[in-house]
């Protein structure tokens, strides 16, 4: 039998320079329900689902199996970087103490995402990742990013969270309010616009090249976003009811189409998809073939002129644009009428 | 064509009540002579079809009569049980090795041997659920639209039974559970498209890598009043050849991992990971699966081949299985009837045969493994 390599008796240990890995013994002594009691997972009846969060216990960092990563080590004997560490810089605080930032872009919370999220959050015993704060002067604070979770924290009825608090000019706190959400889930087209307008209006940022470095998103997106504000009024009515009728790809359309004079279209075609009737891509094309039917007649069809020679007809004559054409019936022979044709002009000079 | 809604002509349905076997394939299956088999069939009464061949009539048996007489013989005390139930993960993260046909004819060779098997889909592709006659894709009304029996469809996954976190609305094993070969043939919990959140759902619980490890735990032990488990002898799990915290779910709950490694496409790298990863977790948990690694797709007397099967022994030795399974045409054939190749009537010694021998040998190793661990 042939073989590639000869069978002697040291055993490869690598292939191709890449070590192998043995595969362990089996050992299936210690049973699965051993293990799962010693990491506190097999705790009869609900408790595996939904861990009290005694006053003591508040949403442990050092209860066993928080975090998914972790839960592979096992409890009693932590290994090192086994779990986050007691976060440096984060204050427990009591809801009640946290005000709305008046910077917030983001208008619609849905509660679905909402409740998934508190479900992660309780499921993990705290936050992955603190909310951010400032202090007010008042003594009260104000949030600057992580609304969906400071909300999420309501539905479970816990009264504190983690929070940093963080001493941030006006400036900043706008900013970040906006790139704090652009990063999450996602804000509407028309409330990151919302948002971008905002900062710009208020000399928050320079200009939009500014502005595409802070919240990290591309000159074109940006102005994309812009072109929003270039609907007619009407439009925009709307967009504040529901922001995610229009997405930043048929704007730019519909503000050109708004600019070209067509701003009645553009608000019936908006009003249009705002109730449901009809997709964004076909109100832009509706928008486009009333305003042709609009502006420019068809040009009608030409009307044939019939032309006779000695009492007979010799040929149908059309004009289309540029061009002459004549159609002669059956019995004329088109050389015939060519001749006749020639005989009206000058002939060519013979010199 | 009247279906042609559907882009086919002729819905690929396998009616597993109607697929008639003759008594020589039933006693090979469960491997005993024909003699016994008639006997068995007279001394328990059991009302086999007979069909006409020739002047005289010969007794035609359906699938669900084949595990019936498995069961039987389990009863009677014919077949040697297990110490315990076990639980199995077939899995490793290279696409294309003959995972889902190993997973599938897995589950029916136990369901042979007269245990009582559960196969779970734990693939959002729903590749076993399709091999065993579900469309995981249309609804039970387009289903009969093309001439299907409702019931083919799929209505809920694992993600509905385990309840963890409110993805998934709960359902009951009894909503769930199929069973294409009847009461005694492999009962199957299905995928379909909606598993992939599932990710998600294992990634946000608490003991993400344990979530299966403790619902089989609960269900095996009727902790779960809506999903009890506990009388299954062998719980299988096909995997997606992929790293998510469903394949690591999966692979940290089961006793064994069946790794099909394919010969003509040799990739060590796969199996040298899972053992890694096996290393890890056996570290820090004491315990670690048995690896059973079956060389697949092998034909014979192509030296390269040859080598790779022989590399393999050499750098997982005690885990692969001697016999291995063929590449062999009967796989795709079988599969295009809609039949696994374990009760495909055609197939030959070298895909059911073959199968039969590896299936001797990873029932052998469990055994062991189970003896040496009491």
């Amino acid at each position: 039998m042939k073989s590639s390599r000869p069978l002697g008796s040291s055993k490869p240990t690598h292939i191709q320079g890449v070590p192998v890995a043995e595969a362990p013994a089996a050992n299936l002594g210690r049973s699965m329900s051993e293990i799962l009691a010693a990491q506190g997972l097999l705790d009869d009846g609900s408790s595996v689902d939904n861990p009290p969060a005694t006053a003591e216990s508040f949403h442990r960092e050092n209860k066993s199996g928080f975090h998914g990563e972790n839960s592979v080590i096992a409890p009693h004997k932590p290994l090192e970087g086994q779990f986050i560490p007691a976060k440096e810089g984060v204050t427990l605080l009591d809801i009640e103490v946290i005000d709305r930032s008046p910077y917030q872009p983001r208008r619609i919370f849905n509660e679905a995402a909402l409740s998934l999220l508190a479900d992660s959050i309780q499921a993990n015993g705290g936050l992955n990742n603190p909310i951010v704060v400032r202090p007010k002067a008042d003594g009260r604070f104000e949030l600057v990013g992580g609304e969906r979770r400071w909300r999420a924290h309501e539905i479970l009825q816990w009264n504190q969270i983690e929070a940093y608090v963080r001493d941030l000019s006006d400036e900043d706190a706008a900013v970040l309010a906006v790139t704090d959400n652009d990063s999450q889930e996602a804000l509407t087209d028309f409330e990151r616009a919302l948002s971008y307008k905002n900062l710009l209006d208020q000399k928050t940022v320079k200009n939009q090249m500014t502005l595409s470095r802070r919240v990290g998103r591309s000159m074109a997106t940006i102005s994309r976003c812009l072109a929003y504000f270039k609907l007619p009024e009407e439009v925009l009515t709307l967009l504040e009811d529901d922001p995610a009728f229009i997405g930043t790809k048929h704007v730019a359309d519909l503000a050109a189409l708004a600019d070209e004079g067509h701003k009645d279209l553009v608000v019936q075609a908006a009003q249009l998809i705002f109730d449901g009737k009809l997709s964004q891509e076909a109100a832009v094309a509706w928008i486009k073939t009333s305003a042709k039917k609009n502006s420019e007649q068809p040009p009608a069809p030409p009307v044939p002129v019939k032309l006779y020679a000695k009492g007979r007809e010799l040929a149908d004559l059309k004009v289309r644009g540029q061009k002459i054409t004549l159609d002669c019936p059956k019995g004329v022979n088109p050389e015939e009428v060519l001749e006749l044709i020639k005989k009206h002009f000058d002939p060519p000079s013979e010199d | 064509m009247e279906n042609n809604e559907y882009g086919v002509d002729h819905y690929p349905f396998a009616d597993f009540e109607n697929q008639l076997y003759p008594a020589k394939f039933v006693a090979e299956c469960l491997q005993i002579g024909t003699v016994r088999l008639g006997e068995i069939v007279r001394e328990h009464n059991l009302d086999i079809r007979r069909i006409p061949r020739g002047s005289v009539e010969a007794r035609g048996y359906g699938a669900s009569d084949i595990f019936r007489i498995a069961n039987i013989r389990r009863e009677i005390g014919g077949v040697k049980a297990l110490q315990r139930q076990i639980t199995m993960a077939v899995y490793v993260q290279k696409g294309g090795t003959a995972k889902t046909t190993t997973a599938c004819n897995l589950a029916i060779q136990f369901s042979l041997m007269g245990l009582k098997t559960l196969i779970i889909d734990n693939d959002p592709q729903a590749d076993v659920t399709s091999m065993l006659g579900y469309d995981p894709d249309l609804t039970a009304s387009e289903l009969e639209e093309v001439g299907v029996p409702g019931n083919r469809a799929v209505d809920g996954h694992l993600g509905n039974l385990m309840r963890v976190g409110n993805t998934y609305a709960p359902m009951t094993l009894d909503e769930v559970i199929k069973k294409p070969f009847g009461e005694f043939g492999p009962h199957l919990i299905p995928a379909e498209v909606t598993m992939d959140e599932m990710d998600l759902v294992l990634r946000n619980a608490n003991g993400s890598d344990f979530r299966y490890s403790i619902f089989i735990e609960q269900a095996r032990t009727g902790k779960l009043p809506h999903c009890d488990l506990s009388s299954y002898d062998v719980i299988i799990m096909d995997n997606a050849p992929s790293g998510t915290m469903l394949s690591r779910n999966s692979m940290i709950a089961s006793d064994f991992l069946v790794c099909p490694i394919r010969m003509d496409k040799f990739s060590f790298r796969a199996l040298s990971r899972l053992a890694f990863r096996l290393n890890e977790f056996a570290k820090d948990f004491q315990r670690s699966p048995e690896i059973i690694a079956i060389p697949t797709m092998y034909i014979r007397n192509r030296p390269r081949i040859q080598a790779n099967l022989e590399r393999l022994c050499d750098l997982f030795p005690g885990k692969v299985t001697k016999s291995p399974l063929y590449h062999n045409e009967d796989y795709s054939k079988s599969l295009e009837e809609g039949i696994p190749v374990s009760l495909w009537r055609q197939a030959g010694e070298n895909s059911a045969g073959a199968f039969r021998e590896v299936f001797a040998e990873v029932v052998a190793r469990i055994q062991t493994v189970l003896e040496a661990t009491k």
